[in-house]
């Protein structure tokens, strides 16, 4: 913890340091606190007053140091009876549910609503005598906010699947609690006891200001900003240390409250390889040999991709797609397919420029129609976006604004790329959305978009996405989220669309076979590559890289035969920064030689219209070829 | 949304009541005499039951609370047990007070605060870092030492400001404008870093939602995307912090209304405290309570407004 | 004939929120045998998952049986269900959420057998020979979940739910989360499994083909209600259900293109989930039906193939096309 955080480990020693000094005044103290000396009143700090002298010529570091023990003893009276009160109740109430969680919680939101300081001043008028009682009811009224967080710690880990699988095996009840929530609820609570703290400092601090905590010629510190504020004029440097203090201990409770939090979610949150990468130390990936030249893309095509390579993170370059080429003609559908990981989104988002963070396109060009899509900037862009290409997203409810109509949203899309009225826009909606095949479009667009089903989302996206009638739609995964019977009707949708409007699509999947549906020609990707490429029913009976082969081969069909194992393809995909300098697919592949592993495989023709990076794909083909013939 | 409104209003009242009960609790259950309390050590006897009897304090304890209601619900508060003055009259002279401090002070933090929010999350850098650090600062700091440090600064060294006081609206509007702007400052300086960082949070985690990234690939301009789109979903968090910072503004007032003299619920609540003045402190406990629940039910209209889900609850 | 491992009977599972009541699962029956895989085929919504839960004593049944070994488990408390915990296990959908990623596999893995008479000596023993079993190495049981990935995750799930020897493995989507290259590992763990001990499974997922491959038998779920049921080969190459073969039909198939695609009635405006109405539960998007489709609700009568379907109009209406043995592609 020292070595990441400096900040927070200084402020745990500061405070260590001031509470043991303040507990041992006694033994610290240059002076007593209440010896008077009348000679030398309201001096400035020196070398036989630290901190000063007041009025009557006491000495300030020393009242400090007393003041601080009364304070610190009163802030951690209050602070414990809060932490009694929020705490067991917080977990009961996360934990059982229930009625037993609603009657804590009305409680507990009556307790929100009180105003601290004035209860805590109607405690102090009618316990005049006792101080205590006022701390301790000070600390009830600080509990509340604390309970609600350790109960929502409590409920969401009660709902974690682990809890679940620990019903499940048969675990107690008591030992549930202790194993899985306890651990994880300790964070939050020790985060929000730093907090109480803070507050219960301050709350006392302001009490003593009042007047209400130490009895004259005893000291608080907040009693010494009184005597400093009545001698403001004369010398402000009681106003200054006893302030001082107090916020120096509140600041450094603050800063181990904040790295205390970082520290607890760490503990459990499953970091991401490349930020785990980071951690373990920067690793620059070098720049891989320099791909071929680009090949010329022919003058008709639409999309142009050439050498296409994009990195992710703030210093460092994490390759995730590298030396990716394609085309696309107008009006055609091509697949982009690739499992999780591989890097298909990243290429087909840095189309529309619409890369995510620190994502950006290290090498490489894309040209749309003849024009750089990577140079677009202002204007230029955002009529290119939605205007040339359009975008549809995986996830149909995430990409509607929930607090916008569904209807607005389209017609904001159109008014952004024509000068038409509102009346207009609002028809052009209706008759968009009827184009989508959506039943009682005028209707649907004066909904919400939680008030529509997911497969109606994601119709209203594509809707949106061809609005400005852009020449190619790029759908990522565009029926992932979707029922199979719905996926379909999308993929039908789509389909339609293209045929209608002239449109090229480009239709990122992990799935083969839904690719097979929509697209004349596909891409497959591994590991940030292309690994094959050219037209769909090729890659699928007659493919020319292994793992083109493993794909369509490895998930159940309807035909696939019970009693035989599925082809398995052994090992995982390479996370980026862990590609090997050589072929990515080698080591899970079964047919690999020594020449595979010995350098980089580039991209090779293979074929009509097709590619391969597979150095034994001409003899793929061929064997192909001689198992059909003999079948 | 009238729904949301009427059950809000319900929910109070069970709160009110709460609230309007405790100081009779207490009382009954504190050892001493709060009218001995009152009259001081060298009171008689006598003047001591006088004095109970006036304040019903032998009358049983429901009997006590129902009277009391009773008078409240008519507007009637009762008298100081210190000055005999009308509880009522006291308060509905000082509320002005502290509702110019407190609406001034949120008004101020929310303005400032949105601002320097979205700057820190569309800028980012070291602008964020520095939100993060006057946000600890604003948090730390007592605010009532800041408030003394202002005037020590402002006013005693360079006199631009009055140190204390408080001007009425009514006779000079740019005098009561001075004499606040201290004291909103003051208040202000926890509730901008706060609501700041809030702000720069929520957007943040709502630019990167995949709508706005769709909404961008449709080619909407940007600042569409972030004012009526990113501020709009954002904005939710920011109200519900607004709401608990107004609300610790209250309390917060007790401080700063003491340290700048200004006659408000705040100083008044001090002072009758120290008096055992228990009639006047349970009419600034209700009538806070009531403020409390008026910012809630503006925080909660809020959200129905922002937000279609929650116009159906 | 001996008596089903797990016997479910007219079950139904109600949701209450402040609004209206949810019927996620609605009067129905089912039966595990000795060593039978039944394989549980719906859409989100379909309430499977919810069945599976039910099982599990993680949902409360609003009403029904549920008779496991002979024993009616229905509404056993969390006490009692401690008695036979080591006989039904589960496996979930997401791994990573399913291993508490604070604690070391070892004692997730060890909580399988909480319950059990093993000695830490044996538990451990066993604990080693699965890991073995799944294909892990032995350090594995040192590391915490988070160095593992999705299928080794899954594995060690598998692991976990057979360190107890249970009869009955509730496997809910298992492979749904999991990337297509690595789903096969698991799949051919668990079909290896099946057929080396007597397990029985409740395997639950919306693939048909991943189903079918996995299942001796397999049920349809729509809303909540069974709509066909049978030997996994006839409910997935020959069904009788409409929505059975609409789902047939949609399920991609490398190869088809452009097939006739099933005529579905609009989307319903709004929500999935309403409440339970009379009828059957496919009538809004069903393109065969008639009127007493809207009132009655069907009940499963035994057809023609050796399966079981919930229509008024079997066995009478046409069979449309669905008939896939490959040879129809391109």
């Amino acid at each position: 913890m020292v070595r990441r955080r400096p900040f927070a480990a200084f402020a745990l020693a500061l405070l260590v340091l001031v509470i043991v000094t303040c507990v041992a005044a006694p033994l610290v103290a240059p002076y007593p606190p209440d010896k008077t000396n009348l000679l030398s009143s309201l001096q400035g700090p020196s070398l036989s007053h630290l901190a000063g002298t007041d009025k009557l010529g006491r000495d300030t570091f020393s009242r400090l140091l007393y003041g601080g023990r009364l304070t610190l003893l009163y802030a951690a009276i209050v602070s414990g009876v809060a932490l009694l009160t929020a705490v067991p109740l917080g977990l009961i109430s996360g934990y059982r549910g229930g009625p037993v969680d609603r009657a804590i919680m009305s409680v507990n939101d009556i307790g929100l609503a009180l105003p601290v300081l004035v209860v805590v001043l109607v405690v102090l008028s009618v316990f005049s005598e006792y101080l205590v009682i006022a701390m301790a009811a000070l600390g009830l009224l600080l509990a509340p906010p604390m309970l609600r967080t350790v109960r929502g710690a409590a409920l969401a880990v009660r709902r974690e699947l682990f809890v679940d699988a620990a019903v499940v095996a048969g675990l107690s009840r008591p030992q549930i609690v202790f194993r899985h929530i306890l651990p994880r609820v300790r964070g939050p609570v020790l985060v929000q006891s730093a907090i109480v703290a803070a507050l219960a400092v301050q709350f006392t601090v302001g009490l003593s200001f009042l007047g209400f905590v130490a009895n004259p010629p005893e000291a608080s510190w907040g009693s010494i900003i009184a005597e400093g504020a009545q001698v403001l004029s004369k010398s402000s440097w009681m106003l200054l240390f006893g302030g001082g203090i107090t916020a120096v201990v509140v600041l450094c409770l603050g800063i181990v409250g904040d790295a205390l939090r970082d520290i607890a979610v760490g503990s459990w949150t499953r970091e991401s390889t490349a930020a785990s990468r980071r951690r373990r130390g920067r690793r620059r990936v070098a720049a891989e040999p320099p791909a071929p030249a680009p090949r010329p893309a022919s003058s008709a095509a639409l999309l142009a991709v050439r050498g296409l390579s994009i990195a992710f993170g703030e210093d460092e370059d994490l390759l995730v797609a590298r030396d990716v080429n394609f085309t696309i003609e107008p009006g055609q559908a091509v697949g982009l397919v690739g499992e999780s990981g591989c890097g298909k989104t990243s290429v087909a988002r840095s189309i529309i420029r619409l890369l995510s963070g620190d994502g950006r396109v290290v090498a490489g060009q894309i040209e749309f129609d003849g024009r750089d899509v990577l140079g677009l900037s202002g204007a230029d862009l955002a009529s290119y976006r939605g205007g040339s290409v359009g975008y549809v997203a995986q996830m149909p409810m995430a990409a509607l604004d929930p607090t916008v109509r569904v209807g607005p949203q389209i017609e904001e899309v159109l008014r952004a790329h024509e000068s038409i009225s509102r009346a207009e826009a609002r028809e052009r909606t209706i008759e968009l959305l009827a184009k989508v095949r959506l039943p009682k479009p005028a209707e649907v667009a004066r909904l919400y978009p939680h008030e529509i089903s997911g497969g109606m989302a994601q119709r209203v996206s594509i809707a949106r996405a061809v609005a400005a009638k852009p020449r190619l739609l790029i759908a990522d995964e565009p029926t992932t989220a979707l029922d199979v019977t719905l996926q379909a009707a999308i993929l039908d949708l789509l389909r339609n669309l293209g045929r209608e409007l002239g449109m090229a699509i480009l239709l990122v999947s992990h799935d083969l076979g839904v690719v097979s549906e929509l697209c004349d020609r596909a891409m497959v990707m591994y590991a940030g590559e292309i690994v094959e490429q050219g037209p769909v029913d090729d890659l699928l009976f007659a493919p020319a890289h292994p793992y083109t082969e493993a794909l369509a081969a490895c998930r159940p069909s309807s035909t696939t035969v019970r009693d035989r194992p599925l082809l398995v393809i052994p090992g995982q995909v390479p996370a980026p920064g862990d590609w090997p300098r050589h072929c990515h697919f080698a080591d899970r592949c079964s047919h690999r030689t020594e020449q595979c592993v010995q350098r980089p495989v580039p991209i090779e023709p293979v074929g009509k219209g097709r590619e391969s990076r597979c150095v034994y794909a001409t003899e793929m083909l061929r064997e192909g070829t001689r198992e059909k013939a003999r079948a | 949304m009238t729904r949301l409104i009427v059950r809000r209003l319900l929910l109070a009242i069970p709160l009110l009541i709460v609230v309007s009960m405790l100081t009779f609790v207490l009382t009954a259950v504190a050892p001493g005499n709060p009218a001995a309390a009152v009259l001081g050590p060298e009171a008689s006897a006598k003047e001591v039951d006088a004095l109970s009897h006036e304040m019903g304090l032998d009358e049983p304890l429901p009997n006590q609370y129902m009277t009391w209601a009773g008078h409240a619900v008519t507007g009637d508060l009762g008298e100081s047990l210190v000055s005999s003055e009308s509880v009522g009259e006291a308060l509905s002279s000082r509320l002005p007070v502290t509702l110019s401090l407190v609406i001034g002070s949120t008004a101020i933090s929310l303005l400032f605060g949105v601002a320097l929010g979205m700057f820190s999350a569309l800028r980012g850098g070291s602008v964020g870092l520095l939100t993060d650090v006057l946000a600890m600062l604003g948090w730390a700091i007592p605010s009532f030492w800041l408030g003394l440090m202002l005037i020590d600064l402002v006013a005693v060294n360079l006199h631009w400001l009055p140190a204390t006081g408080y001007v009425k609206f009514g006779e000079s509007p740019l005098d009561w404008a001075r004499s606040l702007i201290l004291p909103w400052v003051t208040l202000a300086a926890l509730g901008i870093t706060g609501i700041a960082k809030q702000t720069r949070d929520s957007m943040r985690e709502v630019m990167g939602r995949e709508f706005i990234a769709s909404l961008r690939g449709g080619g909407v301009p940007e600042w569409r995307i972030v004012l009526l789109h990113g501020l709009r979903n954002a904005a939710i968090p920011i109200v519900t912090v607004t709401g608990v910072f107004a609300i610790a503004m209250l309390g917060g007032a007790v401080l700063v209304e003491t340290v700048f003299a200004m006659p408000g619920l705040g100083a008044l609540a001090v002072t009758s405290a120290r008096a055992g003045d228990l009639t006047m402190l349970q009419g600034i406990v209700v009538v806070i309570a009531v403020l409390v629940v008026i910012i809630n039910l503006l925080v909660d209209i809020s959200y129905g407004w922002l937000n279609p889900k929650a116009r159906l609850a | 004939m001996p008596s089903p491992l797990l016997e479910i009977d007219d079950l139904s599972v109600d949701f209450r929120t402040r609004r209206r009541t949810v019927r996620a699962v609605a009067g129905l029956s089912l039966r595990i045998e000795l060593g039978e895989t039944l394989g549980l085929v719906g859409e989100s919504g379909s309430g499977k998952t919810t069945t599976g839960r039910a099982v599990l004593g993680l949902t409360e049944a609003t009403g029904g049986r549920i008779v496991f070994d002979g024993r009616d488990i229905t509404h056993a408390g969390h006490k009692q269900r401690r008695i036979w915990a080591d006989q039904i296990r589960a496996v979930f959908q997401d791994p990573f959420a399913s291993l508490n990623p604070a604690r070391r596999i070892a004692d997730s893995l060890l909580e399988g057998v909480t319950g059990s008479r093993l000695t830490p000596a044996d538990a451990r023993a066993r604990m080693a020979q699965l890991l073995d079993r799944v294909s892990l190495p032995a350090a594995t049981a040192d590391r915490y979940p988070t160095a593992l990935s999705g299928g080794q995750c899954q594995r060690l799930a598998i692991a976990r739910a057979l360190m107890s020897s249970p009869r009955l493995v509730i496997c809910d989507e298992p492979v749904s989360g999991l990337d297509v290259s690595v789903q096969a590992q698991v799949l051919n763990l668990l079909r290896e499994l099946q057929r080396e001990s007597s397990l029985s499974f409740l395997f639950i997922g919306h693939d048909l083909d991943v189903v079918r491959y996995m299942s001796d038998r397999i049920a349809v779920l729509y809303r909540g209600q069974i709509v066909e049921e049978g030997p996994a080969e006839v409910v997935a190459t020959r069904p009788s259900h409409p929505y059975t073969q609409a789902l047939v039909a949609a399920t991609p198939e490398i190869g088809v293109r452009s097939r006739p695609h099933p005529r579905l009635g609009p989307e319903r405006l709004g929500d999935a989930a309403e409440e339970a109405t009379a009828g059957c539960p496919y009538v809004e998007r069903c393109p065969l039906a008639i009127d007493v489709c809207r009132t009655e609700t069907p009940a499963l009568r035994p057809g023609e193939a050796g399966d079981r379907v919930a229509c008024h109009l079997h066995p009478e209406h046409p069979n449309v096309n669905t008939n896939i043995q490959g040879q129809e592609s391109k």
